[in-house]
C-alpha cells in the first residue's frame, strides 16, 4: 500500500497538487485577460479564466482545509477566495452592465489582484523550482539599532521616490524616472521614417555636404527627433533659430538646404525606400509662392 | 554578501525581523568593495561620456530646465554662474578627481558622494531640456549608496591607514559589519523596479501585441536606418524570430525582480539579461553596458572569497606534504 502511495502520492497530495496547478492556471489566464487586448483572443482567455475560477471554488468547497496548503500567508487563503469570487462575479456584470462604474471597479481591482498573484506566484515558484529545500535562516536576527532605524529611512525614501517617480507623466525627479521603453505596440506594415539634412555649397561647382548633429553642435536626439522633423515639415517657414545655428556653425556657406525624409517598408521580407526631398526656405520673410517653390520629389529604391 | 532570504513557503516570524534580515545581515564588506572597485574604473573609464558633451546643453535656453535636481542646485548657486562652461567643467574635474579617490579608496565615503553627486549635476543638467536617456541614472545612485555604506572599509587606503590605529578590528576583509549589506541590496530593488517598470509598461500600453512580432521589426527598423547595424537588419527579415524576441524581452523584463529574492534563479536571470541587452546593442546600438556592469551588485563574492580562502588552506599544505613525498610513493609507477 505504501509503495501504491509512493508511485502515485496519497490522495491528499494528489488533491492538493490538482488544486495547486489550477490555481497557478488561474492566475495565469487572469493575468493574460487583464493585459490582452487581441479581440481574438480576449473572449478566450475571459471564458478560460471563469472556468478555472469554478473549478478552484468547486475544489475549495469539497477540500476540508480550503486554501491553506496553496498560501502559508496569513490572509492569502481569503485573498485568493476574493480574486476568485470577483472573477466568477465579473464576467456576468460585465455582459449585463457595459462600460459601467461597477463594471469598472470590479475589472479593475480584478486585474490589480491578478498583478499582484503573478508576481507573488513568480517568487514562489521560483523557490519551488530552484530552491526547494532553502528555508528562512533561523537565527535570531540582530535587534533594530539607531544606525537601522536611519538607514531604514533612507532606503524606503530611496523606494518610495522610485515607486513614485514610475506615476509621474513627465520624468523630472531624474535620476528617479520611469522607464517606458519602446512601450507602444505597432502593427503591419513595419514601417518607420528617417530624415537627412544637406546642404548645397556655393561654390563652383557646387557639393551637397551633410550637415549633422555634431556640426550644428546639437544632440543627436533633438536634432533626429525634433529639429529635421520639424524642418521637413515645415519647409516653407523661415527657422530663424537653425538659421543662426547654421551661421556659428564652423559650416561653409550654402546656397541651399535639402531636407531629405525617407520611408523604410518591410514588404515581403525586403526593405523598401521611399526617399522625399524638400528645399528649406530660410529667407525670413516667405510667402505664398516659397510655399509652393519647396521642391518635392520621390524615388522609390529596394535594397 | 551574506544571503538569507525570506521564502513564501516559510513565514517570517514578523516583518520587522524579516525586514532585520533582509536588509542587514551582518557580513563582511567585502562584496561593497569590490563593487566599489569595478564601478568606479569601469565608469570612468569606459562608460562617462567625454566632457564635451556636457557642455552642449548650454546653447539651450536655462528657463527650459525642468529636473528638481538641478532645480535645487539653482536655488544656491545663481544661474548666471551655473549655465557657464566653466562651472560644468569644474563639476567634471571635481567628479572624475572624487572617482580616482573612490577607486584608490582615499577618503572612500566623501569621495563617492562628491562623485555621484557631480555626475548627478551633469548628466541631470543633460536631461533637463526635454531629452532623457535611461542607461546612468541607477549607476549614479549606485554611486551615493555606496558612498552612503561601509565601502571603503577594505580593498582601500583608508582600511590599509586605520588598520595600524587602534581601532584596526573594524577594518579589513575580515570585519563584519550589519550595514555592509543594504546597499547593495538597495541597487538591486532599484534595478528590479526599473526592468519591472519597462516590461510592465509594454504589457500595459501595447498589451499582447507588443509580442506580434511586428512591434519588434519596427522598434530594430527605426534604429538601423538610424545607427545600420547588420544584425538589425538580419533580425527584421525573420518575423518569427522577432516574435521569440519579444516575447523574451517581456518575460525578462517582468520577471526580473525574482533574482532580487530567489538566490537560485540570479545565475539564469542575470545571463537572460545580459543577452537582452547585448541583443539589443548589436541590432538597435543602445548601449545598456552601464545596467549590465551594475549585475555585479547580485555576485557574493564574499562566499567566492571564503571558497577560495578554504581551497589555499586546505589545498596547499596537502600539496606541499605530497610533493615532499617520494615518487614512487605518490603514486608514480614508472
Amino acid at each position: 500500500m505504501r509503495a501504491e502511495e509512493r508511485r502515485h502520492g496519497t490522495p491528499e497530495s494528489a488533491s492538493a497538487s490538482r488544486r495547486r496547478l489550477c490555481a497557478a492556471g488561474f492566475i495565469v489566464v487572469r493575468w493574460l485577460s487583464a493585459v490582452c487586448n487581441v479581440p481574438s483572443l480576449c473572449g478566450w482567455l475571459s471564458a478560460a479564466s471563469w472556468l478555472l475560477a469554478a473549478v478552484l471554488a468547486v475544489e475549495l468547497t469539497r477540500s476540508p482545509v480550503g486554501f491553506r496548503p496553496l498560501i502559508p500567508v496569513r490572509r492569502g487563503s481569503r485573498l485568493l477566495l476574493l480574486t476568485c469570487a470577483l472573477n466568477l462575479v465579473g464576467s456576468p456584470v460585465a455582459a449585463v452592465m457595459s462600460e459601467n462604474a461597477l463594471q469598472g471597479s470590479i475589472t479593475g481591482g480584478l486585474d490589480l489582484l491578478a498583478w499582484g498573484w503573478v508576481l507573488y506566484g513568480a517568487v514562489a515558484a521560483s523557490h519551488w523550482f530552484w530552491s526547494p529545500g532553502h528555508t528562512a535562516a533561523t537565527a535570531a536576527p540582530p535587534r533594530l539599532a539607531a544606525r537601522h532605524v536611519l538607514v531604514s529611512v533612507v532606503v524606503v525614501a530611496v523606494l518610495g521616490l522610485q515607486a513614485a517617480a514610475l506615476f509621474k507623466r513627465r520624468p523630472t525627479w531624474w535620476p528617479f524616472i520611469d522607464y517606458p521603453l519602446y512601450s507602444p505596440a505597432h502593427t503591419a506594415p513595419v514601417q518607420t521614417r528617417h530624415y537627412r539634412l544637406h546642404g548645397v555649397t556655393r561654390e563652383d561647382p557646387p557639393a551637397l555636404v551633410e550637415i549633422t548633429a555634431d556640426a550644428l553642435g546639437m544632440s543627436w536626439f533633438v536634432y533626429h527627433t525634433q529639429l529635421l522633423p520639424r524642418l521637413f515639415d515645415r519647409p516653407w517657414a523661415a527657422h530663424e533659430d537653425f538659421r543662426r545655428t547654421l551661421i556659428e556653425s564652423r559650416l561653409p556657406p550654402f546656397r541651399a538646404i535639402m531636407a531629405e525624409a525617407t520611408w523604410y517598408l518591410i514588404e515581403d521580407g525586403r526593405l523598401v525606400e521611399h526617399p522625399e526631398t524638400r528645399t528649406l526656405a530660410l529667407d525670413p520673410s516667405p510667402g505664398p509662392a516659397d510655399r509652393e517653390a519647396a521642391e518635392t520629389s520621390s524615388i522609390g529604391a529596394v535594397r | 554578501m551574506s544571503d538569507t532570504p525570506t521564502t513564501p513557503t516559510s513565514p517570517p516570524a514578523g516583518w520587522r525581523d524579516a525586514w532585520i534580515r533582509f536588509w542587514f545581515p551582518a557580513t563582511t564588506a567585502v562584496p561593497l568593495a569590490i563593487c566599489r572597485l569595478v564601478l568606479v574604473p569601469t565608469w570612468l573609464l569606459f562608460l562617462s561620456v567625454p566632457p564635451d558633451d556636457y557642455m552642449v546643453p548650454l546653447t539651450y535656453d536655462p528657463g527650459r530646465i525642468d529636473q528638481a535636481i538641478i532645480l535645487a542646485v539653482l536655488a544656491v548657486v545663481p544661474v548666471d554662474l551655473f549655465h557657464t562652461e566653466e562651472f560644468l567643467r569644474g563639476v567634471w574635474l571635481t567628479a572624475n578627481v572624487a572617482g580616482v579617490l573612490a577607486t584608490i579608496g582615499l577618503f572612500t565615503r566623501t569621495s563617492l558622494l562628491v562623485m555621484g553627486t557631480g555626475f548627478l549635476i551633469l548628466i541631470g543638467h543633460l536631461w533637463s531640456y526635454g531629452e532623457l536617456h535611461h542607461t546612468e541614472s541607477l549607476y549614479c545612485i549606485a554611486f551615493v549608496l555606496l558612498g552612503l555604506s561601509p565601502s571603503g572599509r577594505c580593498y582601500s587606503m583608508d582600511s590599509w591607514l586605520r588598520r595600524r590605529s587602534r581601532r584596526a578590528r573594524a577594518w579589513g576583509p575580515e570585519a563584519r559589519s550589519d550595514t555592509a549589506t543594504w546597499a547593495l541590496r538597495l541597487i538591486q530593488c532599484l534595478l528590479g523596479i526599473a526592468y519591472f517598470s519597462a516590461g510592465s509598461s509594454k504589457l500595459l500600453d501595447g498589451g499582447l501585441y507588443w509580442m506580434n512580432g511586428e512591434t519588434l521589426q519596427t522598434i530594430v527598423l527605426t534604429d538601423y536606418v538610424r545607427f545600420g547595424m547588420p544584425a538589425g537588419l538580419w533580425l527584421i527579415q525573420n518575423f518569427w524570430l522577432c516574435v521569440a524576441g519579444a516575447a523574451m524581452t517581456v518575460v525578462v523584463e517582468t520577471f526580473f525582480f525574482v533574482a532580487v529574492f530567489v538566490r537560485g534563479i540570479r545565475r539564469y536571470m542575470l545571463a537572460a539579461g545580459v543577452v537582452l541587452h547585448m541583443g539589443i546593442y548589436l541590432t538597435m546600438a543602445a548601449p545598456f553596458f552601464t545596467w549590465m556592469v551594475l549585475y555585479v551588485v547580485f555576485v557574493d563574492f564574499e562566499a567566492l572569497r571564503r571558497r577560495a580562502k578554504q581551497a589555499g588552506w586546505a589545498s596547499t599544505p596537502a600539496a606541499e606534504a605530497l610533493l615532499r613525498r617520494p615518487r614512487r610513493a605518490r603514486g608514480f609507477t614508472s
